[in-house]
């Protein structure tokens, strides 16, 4: 695959997150919530959490890390970019609230809204680093991700020449 | 413990006043032209900061490290792996955007005494703020390999193909995966850095 993101297609994804939050909203005003309309819930909760991570998914894609989508953008790109997205964010955060009113009563909800939980958490912190001024935004692939995780909770232990040059140069 | 110049040199931040910029050469023109043009300038906007290491009392620049602040967000991590990570959504990192030497001065050590430099500058801030990784940027194969030697892991490698795959590239059905792309991300956790100061400190 030789595609590369843009940033419409960003926009794109983020407006889907927000049209199911619309759906998912009015669907939660229902007075007495039957079988029906609890499935019908749960339905929005697991595509919304599944749309939130096909978002966050395109930020990990190899060409987005490859062209350095983030680090390559200018300010305003990135600002513009990071307004579009946090109304997605912070629509998916009140229908989290919400559910969480009513948390319990029908079975799947509540693993369903940890996912999108995390997923919204996750969310966040891409923006915070789209944001942030202090620091660059670095983005790799899912693959490295991993490959850092697991590197921070099992590191290896350093080689030889680090330690023989850490040494030389300290006192 | 503290930071050991090498002989006749010292180290210390980008100043105008002081440093000779124009006649910095390294062999890399993107390089050069960073130091000359662009470094004081981010230097100036706290985007980066340059350490320059110098000959005593001259104004010639040996070499140059920049250093950044970095932010690495996590998304999408597999449910095994998140739960360990106990709710980190993303992971403080130093990134050595830029090393250089002279061109005169390269073979004598001096871009490992950088790196060191730049190693040391990141257990202050893991102690101060907290910092999970170090990230560098290799530009080509040699700057590659010099930092692997010190245990720098390449991020973006081109997966290994499985032999089916290697049938459809060589019928057309599929590309060939190529070599690295330079510049090469690379990285090295913070554990890994700790655990070196621990072995040269002596436990007292």
């Amino acid at each position: 695959m030789t595609s590369s993101i843009t940033y419409d297609e960003m926009e794109y994804r983020s407006f889907a997150v927000l049209a199911k939050t619309a759906k998912t909203s009015s669907a939660l005003r229902t007075k007495k919530p039957t079988v029906v309309t609890n499935v019908i819930l749960l339905w929005d909760l697991i595509t919304l959490g599944y749309l939130v991570r096909h978002l966050l998914k395109l930020f990990h894609r190899p060409d987005a890390v490859r062209n350095r989508l983030l680090e390559t953008a200018t300010p305003e790109q990135l600002e513009s970019l990071a307004a579009r997205m946090e109304f997605s964010h912070s629509r998916t955060a009140q229908i989290i609230c919400r559910f969480n009113g009513i948390k319990g009563e029908f079975p799947g909800h509540p693993a369903a809204l940890e996912e999108l939980e995390r997923r919204n958490e996750e969310f966040g912190a891409l923006l915070a680093a789209i944001r942030s001024d202090e620091s660059v935004a670095i983005l790799v692939s899912a693959r490295d991700q991993e490959r850092i995780i697991r590197s921070l909770l099992d590191p290896e232990p350093p080689n030889e020449e680090l330690v023989s040059a850490f040494r030389r140069y300290h006192v | 413990m503290a930071f050991r110049c090498p002989e006749g040199c010292t180290l210390g931040k980008l100043d105008k006043s002081i440093h000779d910029r124009a006649s910095f050469v390294c062999g890399e023109e993107a390089l050069d032209e960073y130091l000359r043009a662009q470094a004081r300038q981010d230097q100036d906007k706290s985007v980066s900061v340059t350490h320059v290491l110098a000959r005593d009392g001259t104004a010639t620049i040996l070499g140059y490290c920049t250093i950044a602040n970095a932010d690495v967000p996590l998304a999408v991590v597999p449910k095994d792996v998140a739960r360990k990570l106990s709710k980190k959504t993303h992971l403080p990192a130093l990134l050595i955007a830029r090393l250089a030497v002279h061109k005169e001065a390269q073979g004598q050590g001096f871009g490992t005494a950088l790196l060191m430099y730049a190693l040391d500058i990141s257990i202050r801030q893991s102690e101060n703020s907290g910092l999970a990784l170090v990230i560098v940027d290799a530009k080509h194969q040699k700057a590659a390999h010099f930092y692997a030697r010190y245990g720098f892991a390449p991020l973006h490698v081109p997966q290994v193909r499985r032999p089916l795959y290697g049938l459809m590239a060589a019928i057309g059905l599929r590309k060939v995966a190529g070599p690295p792309s330079f510049p090469q991300r690379m990285f090295l956790v913070m554990s890994t850095v700790r655990q070196t100061m621990a072995q040269v400190v002596p436990k007292s």
